[in-house]
């Protein structure tokens, strides 16, 4: 018979956090009126947003700067009180029952640490080990597979404080770990590593998930993480989910769009993002149907809508009127794509 | 009482942990243990001053004054050993760096105030001993086993003001943006109670008596090792209590002040 | 200079949009006096003077002591010791200005907000709460400048303090124990007419009493002319003098140490 019991590890329903904050005026003048102020506004942070994890699920959560996701992720740990709607996490409401969620769930903050700065991190590995109660023999056993996984033995007598970046996110995330909890929030956690760092947390979590069935929640503006660890993905902004679903489809919901990659000859070099931006757009005059940008790695990018613009097209035009070295015709990536979203592809 | 022994292992696991790091730092630790005494002696010295041109203050003498004091610094010093972290929480709160001690299975404000004893605050507890017991050797108090269990437990009770005077305090920086000048405003309040209340106008006293505990900082307690019984005011008598009914205040100001907090970051 | 003005101004504006900076400052001040009204009142008792000064002398010294004994403290040393410890110190010291002169131009801000947020409004309450009688004449435009080298002195302590934390990367103690000093051997806790004759001539020849001996017996005593205030000027001059030039001596000593730890 079917079992009422809740089997989702995270239920989020009509979840909405309102804050009320001080307007503040401008200017010296303005600043002493404040002094003397009652004048408030409501702002939203999150407005009515729902949605279920499923056990061992790896879901992205994204969204640009002030759209909600931190809120969020204070209410599912139980920081904030919601305004209205209800969130369960692992069967507990978390405001109310902020310790005892605590024993289940793990976090780690990309740009703060929660280990104790001044000691040698093994020493942070033992009291959380006391404060999480966990057992010897299981105790053990974790850190043996920290130490297969990322070698972390080798850290264990250095300081926090003197560690690089790398190693103390490798040991935050260790430590996140250490008393297995059912669920983890990551938020950032390869913010401002290089690309071996990165790829190595990658696979820890990657490894750990696998290894534990962790549901692993992860809030993240580096969209490499999330094409390299999740499956699903949640597209927040202002306060709303304007996405939640598989990410190899979350292109497919903003149009059909690739990407014409270019390199130039680079004799007598002007700069073409703009030339070839007013160029495309005269020829092109629909709106969002090519967009001209420079990447990184020194090639030029022009997403072209291919609702409303052949690609042939562009691509002629293109090799008829400039010194073309080289091409590649790409899927848009997920990046431009999220991109869109937050300029409103969507709406 | 599982809990307590649990809390109480962990404790000392954290604290040890800390003061074997802050030992690496061999300046800083003398540097503090002498600023501690030079700030001591200062008080004494100054009280030593003034009684060089006058033989008492409201009835209280050189000595008198003296037990005063070291049971104020007594008072103060469990506040300064184990509640050091408070003096952070606004700066902490405004770095959104506070939003840590919120994912422990334990108590926050036990978590919170075991990242940080401050190990100067021993020598304030040595210093409050020596003034006391010299002091009470020059006045000659006649000790009974009933006086001094009482004034042990009035202590455990002024002690619990001291605390309760530091949490309450500096829990209104979760409301208010820029708490530094709170750190000299609580300062300046538990101040009053380092003279005996004799030194006010009536109102004042009633005040430092019924509204605010100040009177209970050092003068009420310290009253029934200074003066006989049937001159003893009433209010003395419940030095015992305003301890633990303040620390239960200040603990649901903590308690609000924790679950309105939004962090920084959105 | 405008360089530094503009950091004057953006410091002022700091501090005021925190709206209790204003309400605790102006509190604790407040409180701090009351407490003192209270404590030289019984200390007083039936006597009408101590020392040749009346219950009313020696409140308003004091009060006016403790309360500018508050607005000079600019923190600089804790700032110093931070910078240290945290090694931002090295973008200051890039910058091509003067790191003292920088240090004290920021702080001019503060002192000026001070002056206005916690002083005026004390000697507000002083006259109207406490019934002060602050005397009136020449005597306030040499307590005037009296006050801007007191304010000097204390800056250039609170910054030898600091070069010291630059070597024990400790704040507290050093900063308290200089507050200790100042304030028992300046006599503003306890006016120095006070203190036995041995004690006062030790009092006498140490740079402290500079900082507000001088300044409130300028503004206080009746019984001075503008000699004295010259003179009282003058101690001050020569103290100052010679703390600045120990200042710039030992910084150019202590940064050595920081440049050579690297960071």
């Amino acid at each position: 018979m079917s079992n009422d019991k809740q089997v989702f590890p995270v239920v989020v329903k009509d979840l909405t956090k309102k804050f009320k904050t001080l307007n503040r005026r401008e200017g010296l003048s303005g600043a002493f009126k404040d002094l003397f102020s009652r004048d408030y506004k409501t702002t939203t942070a999150v407005d009515g947003i729902s949605f279920s994890l499923n056990e061992g699920e790896i879901v992205g959560f994204v969204g640009p700067n002030g759209a909600g996701k931190s809120t969020t992720i204070k209410m599912l740990t139980g920081v904030l009180e919601p305004t209205a709607g209800t969130v369960i996490v692992n069967g507990l409401i978390p405001f109310r029952n902020r310790a005892k969620n605590a024993k289940n769930i793990g976090v780690v903050f990309g740009q703060r640490t929660q280990l104790w700065w001044d000691l040698p991190v093994i020493e942070s590995f033992k009291v959380l080990k006391e404060i999480y109660k966990v057992p010897d023999a299981q105790y053990e056993a974790a850190m043996a597979t920290f130490n297969e996984l990322v070698n972390i033995k080798e850290l264990y007598n250095k300081q926090v404080r003197t560690m690089s970046l790398g190693q103390r996110m490798l040991c935050d995330i260790v430590a996140a770990f250490l008393h297995n909890p059912k669920i983890i929030f990551l938020d950032e956690p390869t913010i401002g590593l290089d690309i071996s760092v990165k790829t190595k947390i990658r696979t820890l979590i990657l490894e750990l998930n696998r290894l534990r069935k962790t549901t692993i929640i992860l809030t993240t503006h580096d969209i490499a993480d999330i094409e390299a660890l999740c499956r699903r993905i949640v597209i927040i902004d202002k306060g709303r989910i304007i996405y939640d679903g598989d990410l190899a489809r979350v292109s497919s919901i903003i149009g059909d769009f690739r990407t014409l990659r270019l390199t130039f000859d680079q004799t007598g070099v002007p700069d073409y993002v703009p030339v070839l931006q007013k160029d495309l757009g005269e020829q092109f005059p629909a709106e969002g149907a090519v967009t001209v940008e420079q990447d990184e790695d020194g090639w030029i990018n022009i997403i072209v809508q291919e609702d409303l613009v052949s690609m042939i097209d562009v691509l002629s035009l293109v090799s008829r009127n400039y010194p073309v070295k080289d091409i590649k015709i790409e899927e848009i990536r997920t990046e431009d794509v999220i991109r869109k979203i937050y300029e409103g592809a969507l709406t | 009482m599982n809990t307590i022994a649990r809390y109480l292992k962990i404790y000392i696991m954290v604290v040890s942990q800390y003061v074997k790091s802050r030992m690496q730092y061999r300046a800083d630790f003398i540097v503090g243990i002498f600023g501690m005494l030079a700030s001591n002696l200062a008080n004494v010295v100054i009280l030593w001053l003034v009684f060089t041109n006058i033989p008492s203050i409201k009835g209280w003498n050189y000595n008198e004054l003296l037990f005063f004091y070291g049971f104020f610094i007594l008072a103060l010093t469990p506040q300064q050993l184990f509640f050091d972290m408070f003096w952070d929480l606004g700066h902490l709160l405004q770095t959104g760096d506070f939003i840590r001690y919120y994912f422990r299975p334990v108590n926050m404000m036990f978590y919170f105030i075991s990242w940080r004893l401050d190990i100067k605050g021993i020598t304030q507890l040595l210093v409050g001993i020596a003034i006391t017991i010299y002091a009470a050797v020059k006045i000659g108090i006649i000790w009974t086993l009933p006086m001094a269990l009482l004034l042990f437990v009035n202590w455990v009770s002024a002690s619990l003001i001291m605390i309760a005077l530091l949490v309450g305090g500096m829990s209104s920086a979760f409301w208010i943006i820029n708490a530094n000048s709170l750190t000299g405003t609580i300062t300046s309040i538990r101040d009053f109670g380092r003279y005996p209340l004799d030194i006010f106008n009536k109102t004042f006293r009633v005040i430092f008596t019924v509204a605010a505990p100040i009177g209970f900082l050092a003068y009420y307690p310290t009253l029934i090792a200074l003066r006989p019984a049937a001159e003893i005011p009433l209010a003395a008598w419940f030095s015992p209590v305003i301890g633990f009914i303040m620390f239960f205040l200040a603990y649901q100001i903590w308690r609000k002040g924790i679950s309105s907090y939004s962090g920084t970051g959105s | 200079m405008k360089g530094y003005l503009g950091m004057a101004r953006c410091s002022i504006m700091a501090n005021i949009v925190y709206r209790a900076h204003f309400f605790f400052t102006l509190g604790g001040t407040i409180l701090g006096i009351t407490l003192q009204y209270f404590l030289w009142k019984a200390i007083y008792g039936d006597a009408l003077l101590i020392q040749g000064m009346s219950f009313q002398d020696t409140f308003l010294w004091v009060a006016l002591s403790s309360t500018i004994f508050t607005m000079f403290k600019t923190y600089v040393d804790w700032e110093m010791c931070f910078s240290i410890i945290e090694g931002s110190i090295t973008q200051t010291l890039i910058k091509p200005t003067d790191y003292q002169l920088y240090m004290l131009s920021s702080r001019v801000g503060d002192l000026l907000l001070n002056t206005v947020i916690i002083a005026l409004p004390t000697v507000v309450v002083l006259i109207a709460g406490f019934h002060a009688a602050i005397p009136i004449g020449i005597n306030l435009l040499f307590f005037v400048f009296s006050l801007i080298l007191s304010f000097l002195m204390s800056f250039t302590m609170e910054f030898i303090v600091g070069l010291i934390s630059f070597q024990t990367n400790s704040i507290w103690g050093i900063s308290t124990t200089k507050d200790v000093i100042i304030m028992v051997m300046s006599g503003a806790v306890v006016p120095l007419a006070f203190f036995p004759d041995w004690l006062r001539s030790v009092a006498n020849v140490l740079p402290f009493r500079a900082m507000y001996d001088v300044p409130m017996r300028i503004l206080l005593s009746q019984n001075i002319g503008v000699v004295e205030y010259v003179q009282g000027l003058g101690f001050q001059i020569m103290w100052i003098t010679i703390l600045v030039v120990l200042s710039r001596i030992y910084f150019r000593q202590a940064i050595k140490v920081v440049t050579v730890n690297g960071g």
